[in-house]
């Protein structure tokens, strides 16, 4: 009987183990674009990240599925984000690097046109908080409106509000932007 | 714990054109193709799962741990609180709301607590962290 209830606890132990391992696997590119935009290209982003796992995989266990896995990792990231954001106002006080920063792997340099790589940056970090975090999610990784409202703990209208004002107050400052076509030689920019 | 407080909705959202929302639709993506960063290469992500084991296996070897932080994140808020008058802190700070040393105590406190609590199953976080939250106005 004990070694039944074992056998089940170990099974799901290997249940858990694997569905984390897809988690990451699945998501550790949106989950580390997803932070950087949110930090305005803030290069703690996959240190973010991966506190943002490490929280997912401390709190798996108790997921009761009432959203998707995917919302529910992102809803962990983004207040992963806002608490990163907040500490880095202790550490401006007293003038300090996160030690994670320091030991963080080598970094993609950015691609293409940084100045304008940096434009984007600073005017998506004019925008409040919540419009910047329901157009990242919406615009750059592609959730539903309902799933950012599920991801942002807003209701739907709340979180179409949000995605319409940041992409007004957006295209007011970089309403130049155009997208370029395809070079017929197959590369792309 | 959806927030009804800030629906505030756009009573002029769903007004735009459909001439509109396509130009807005080339123009995001437009915003995608210069931020897009490429394809991470599969080195970098298996050196990011690597760190991930790790940093695991050391945050969750030992029970002892969050009470090691919430009583060394306590005793450091109260030297910024007896050392660092006001705090330094910039008030103008959307996000920062430990604007005084006092603020930064409070704030430490909120922060041990989410440590300690813990509680983000789903997402949701318990009563207690909530108090805290509002009592100290963290969004």
């Amino acid at each position: 009987m004990a070694r039944a209830g074992e056998h089940r606890e170990e099974r799901r132990e290997r249940d858990l183990d694997s569905r984390f391992r897809a988690l990451v696997d699945e998501n550790q590119d949106a989950a580390i674009r997803t932070a950087r935009r949110l930090l305005g290209g803030d290069a703690s982003a996959e240190d973010v990240a991966q506190e943002a796992f490490l929280r997912a995989f401390r709190g798996l266990r108790r997921f009761r599925e009432e959203a998707s896995l995917r919302t529910w990792f992102f809803r962990i990231l983004v207040r992963e984000v806002q608490r990163h954001k907040r500490w880095q106002v202790v550490r401006r006080v007293w003038k300090t690097d996160s030690l994670s920063d320091a030991e963080l792997p080598s970094r993609q340099a950015p691609r293409g046109d940084v100045g304008l790589r940096r434009r984007i940056g600073t005017a998506l970090e004019a925008l409040p908080v919540r419009q910047r975090e329901a157009f990242v999610l919406v615009h750059l990784e592609q959730f539903t409106t309902k799933e950012a409202a599920d991801i942002l703990g807003v209701s739907l209208g709340t979180a179409k509000t949000h995605v319409h004002r940041a992409t007004h107050a957006l295209r007011a400052h970089l309403g130049d932007l155009r997208p370029t076509e395809p070079k017929e030689s197959g590369e792309s920019t | 714990m959806t927030d009804q407080s800030t629906t505030n909705e756009d009573p002029n959202r769903d007004e735009d054109s459909p001439l509109d929302q396509s130009e807005d639709a080339r123009w995001i993506d437009a915003v995608r193709q210069v931020l897009d960063d490429g394809e991470r290469s599969e080195g970098a992500r298996a050196a990011f799962r690597a760190r991930l084991e790790d940093r695991i296996e050391r945050r969750t070897s030992s029970t002892w741990r969050p009470w090691l932080l919430t009583a060394s994140a306590a005793f450091g808020a109260m030297v910024v609180w007896v050392l660092v008058p006001g705090g330094g802190v910039d008030p103008g700070n959307e996000s920062d709301v430990a604007t005084d040393s006092a603020g930064l105590l409070a704030y430490a406190y909120y922060e041990t607590e989410y440590l300690a609590v813990e509680d983000e199953a789903n997402g949701f976080l318990s009563d207690e962290y909530q108090a805290i939250a509002n009592a100290f106005d963290v969004p």
